[in-house]
């Protein structure tokens, strides 16, 4: 028995990576990831809060498609990036079209665009289609067309949140309660699918009353802009594929005594309709609250909300547990013996 | 076409087409590099429609280079995305020559040829956008 | 790399909302956290100060659970030297930063060192108020009727606080603190510290302090004892010392030996005792 409790783990860990490397990750290219696990690809960039589908694919590679590691790796990449500057605002409503539909209309301006999508596909694993369509029949028009929800918008049935003045960026400050509306979308943009669906789908199912229509949603590029240092003109940088949503609630009454629908808004970079339309749902939850008949809504707590949903910190925490707690545990185990002894030496 | 169309459209380029305007460029004028390739981010504001506001969804990851072309006056730049070094230096370049009057006609006949290669396949993929259009009129005469 | 891998700019803010901390002991201070290539939970918030505050003329020691080759002090040692290229030492005396999970070093540290203490869970109202915005304003009004109240149930059933380690502490007669999961032996240790004590939050993105000569003590009823981890009887099976905070090893044979817990002082023990 020797001494060493938990010294010498140098040469373990590197044996151990060594062995994780040749065990996990075969030969894939991360070109075949970009080109194959696209939505793996968004998924990482959204919750790693950076757009870079080259880094993205190289990170699940690395990762061996462990995504909640992978998001990780392109914070941390991001943290060693000078941040250069703010670009143009993107307004989802000038998007270039690539999917729309809405739930809450049949016929809405620009139609209802499936797109790329298997929705409607009978998940059976071992069934092989060979569908092909002659695309040279259909038409080349381009789409932009604005929400489905704008009508209403400009009819003034929808309620409006205050705007916040400064937009605020929780890279940097995190603020206290009571959250800016900025910094509440900025973190579920940057949240993690997963546990934003999970605390979504409570406010369906009796914790909470959202039950939302999909008004708009939307998937596309959206061009990103910067001006030219020498011309300071408006110079596009990139075309960036997102996703965007609107849903509605329910009608709720106004401070000036008007009665209005409620809403939320989803975006996240890349292809990911589920998060999207998720934090719609939680920015309705969240906002629009007053009418909740539910039994207690989880999802209308903002600090429930903001501190439970980023990937990379529940994942470092959770995995933390895995260090050694000797001491800690040591201490506890004490405190047990004490409270038998106290409840008249109990064995 | 602009000074400000080159750096989005040259990044579509034939890679093969832009290194070799990038080349006889550099062997005609000197070149010289004040910033080299830098990986950089840009913060990406979205417009929020309930309240009118803006907030951040993230970083947008871009390569920037800042380039001389002839004269050290002759300021070239450009901001690619995503980690492309060697890009975003041939387009820095690309952008230094337009600005001081070099090869303007080159550069321009690449990014004329590089948007009707853009076009082109804009034509296809909106060709399959529009083929999942759900047509209720066409159900109602069925 | 960048000396201390962080952006100026990012040390910079550190360094601000740590002197902040300094001049309000055991206020949690707010600071925009930077994404670490060491995982979050990990020993980021740490990490952070350390980073911030390390410069060429230090000397480092890293210790995880009292272990200086423990798995994850090595890690970060390993980080922290591999962007900086400073001396490390085993020993209390030789460094002028110590950081640490879980422990503070037997031997007593001196003014001008300072220890750097990771935080997993700096908000010690969590347990028993969740709302982040009832925290900060019980803190602001020094309500902490409800951590009483806890005491309260907890030594009418079992005779004592059920916490075991990271015991609320206050500082400096205004704020309680949660002075990371350190064991209640060391808890006193805090109590009028030579050293400054710097506590980082990397996931929760606090930063708090206990400057030197600073009060600080356990909650606790004034007719109640507060009992520490207890090794009296107990030496350790490798050095002799006793009086320290011990590991229990349980052996094949059914027996339970001890060996103390801080490896650096073990060592120095077995030296004196051989010299």
């Amino acid at each position: 028995m020797g001494y060493v409790a938990v010294k010498g783990g140098e040469e373990a860990i590197k044996n151990s990576l060594s062995f994780y490397d040749e065990e996990f990750k075969g030969d894939i290219k991360p070109k075949d990831i970009r080109e194959s696990l696209s939505f793996a690809v968004d998924k990482i960039m959204s919750e790693g809060s950076l757009y870079s589908k080259k880094l993205s694919s190289v990170a699940i590679k690395k990762s061996a498609g462990d995504l909640l590691n992978a998001a990780f790796f392109l914070r941390a990449h991001r943290s060693s990036c000078a941040r250069v500057g703010m670009a143009k605002t993107i307004n989802t409503d000038d998007m270039r079209i690539i999917r729309r539909v809405s739930s809450a209309f049949k016929d809405i301006q620009g139609g209802q665009i499936l797109g790329p999508s298997n929705d409607y596909e009978v998940k059976l694993i071992l069934k092989k289609v060979a569908n092909k369509t002659i695309w040279s029949e259909f038409i080349s028009d381009d789409i932009f067309v604005e929400s489905a929800l704008k009508p209403l918008r400009n009819k003034g049935l929808i309620k409006e949140l205050k705007k916040d003045r400064e937009i605020a960026d929780i890279t940097r400050i995190f603020p206290n309660s009571p959250y800016p509306r900025s910094a509440v979308l900025q973190i579920m943009s940057r949240g993690e699918g997963g546990s934003m669906l999970a605390f979504a789908y409570t406010t369906m199912r009796g914790y909470g009353d959202v039950h939302p229509t999909i008004g708009d949603l939307r998937i596309g590029k959206c061009d990103v802009k910067f001006t030219h240092p020498f011309t300071s003109k408006e110079v596009k940088i990139a075309e960036i594929e997102s996703t965007s949503c609107e849903a509605v609630g329910t009608l709720e009454k106004q401070e000036d005594g008007s009665t209005k629908l409620t809403t939320g808004y989803g975006f996240c970079f890349g292809f990911n309709e589920t998060k999207a339309i998720s934090m719609a749902i939680l920015d309705i939850s969240l906002y629009s609250s007053s009418h909740s008949i539910g039994s207690g809504s989880i999802a209308s707590d903002f600090d429930m909300i903001l501190h439970h949903i980023d990937g990379v910190e529940s994942m470092g925490f959770t995995n933390h547990y895995k260090l050694p707690h000797y001491v800690t545990f040591q201490s506890n185990l004490q405190v047990l013996m004490n409270a038998k002894e106290h409840n008249g030496g109990e064995k | 076409m602009k000074r400000e169309d080159i750096n989005f459209m040259l990044q579509k380029a034939d890679r093969d087409s832009l290194r070799d305007l990038y080349k006889s460029i550099k062997n005609k004028h000197s070149v010289e590099i004040l910033q080299s390739p830098t990986a950089q981010t840009l913060l990406q504001p979205i417009k929020d429609p309930i309240s009118g506001g803006e907030f951040y969804a993230g970083e947008v990851l871009v390569t920037t280079t800042i380039v001389s072309v002839g004269d050290r006056q002759n300021k070239g730049w450009a901001m690619v995305q995503d980690d492309e070094e060697q890009l975003s230096l041939y387009v820095s370049v690309c952008d230094g020559a337009f600005g001081a009057g070099y090869f303007v006609d080159e550069i321009e006949s690449l990014m004329k040829q590089t948007q009707l290669e853009l076009e082109k396949h804009q034509i296809k993929i909106n060709r399959k956008i529009n083929s999942t259009k759900v047509s209720f009129d066409l159900m109602q005469e069925s | 790399m960048r000396f201390a891998f962080l952006d100026e700019d990012a040390k910079k803010e550190i360094r601000r909302a740590t002197l902040k901390a300094i001049a309000i002991p055991g206020y949690q201070v707010s600071f925009a956290s930077r994404e670490l290539p060491i995982a979050r939970g990990w020993g980021t918030g740490g990490l952070q100060v350390t980073l911030s505050i390390i410069t060429q003329k230090d000397s480092l020691k890293v210790i995880d659970q009292g272990c200086d080759g423990s798995v994850n002090a090595v890690n970060i040692r390993n980080f922290i030297t591999s962007v900086t290229n400073v001396e490390t030492t085993n020993e209390v005396d030789k460094a002028s930063i110590i950081q640490s999970r879980h422990r503070i070093p037997e031997k007593q540290m001196q003014e001008g060192q300072v220890l750097v203490l990771q935080v997993p869970e700096p908000e010690v109202l969590t347990n028993v108020e969740a709302n982040a915005s009832k925290q900060k304003i019980m803190h602001a009004n020094s309500d902490y009727a409800k951590l009483w109240v806890l005491l309260y149930e907890d030594t009418s059933q079992f005779g004592d606080s059920r916490i075991g380690n990271r015991y609320p502490v206050m500082v400096n007669d205004r704020y309680v603190m949660d002075p990371s999961p350190i064991p209640k032996y060391d808890t006193l240790n805090l109590d009028n510290s030579k050293a400054l004590v710097l506590l980082g939050a990397g996931r929760e993105k606090k930063i708090y302090a206990v400057p030197p000569y600073t009060k600080v003590e356990p909650l606790k009823f004034d007719d109640r004892e507060f009992k520490v981890e207890d090794f009296s009887g107990q030496k350790c099976q490798r050095c002799g010392a006793s009086g320290v905070y011990m590991d229990e090893v349980h052996v094949d044979n059914g027996k339970t030996l001890y060996y103390c817990n801080d490896t650096s002082y073990c060592d120095e023990f077995l030296e004196s005792r051989n010299a």
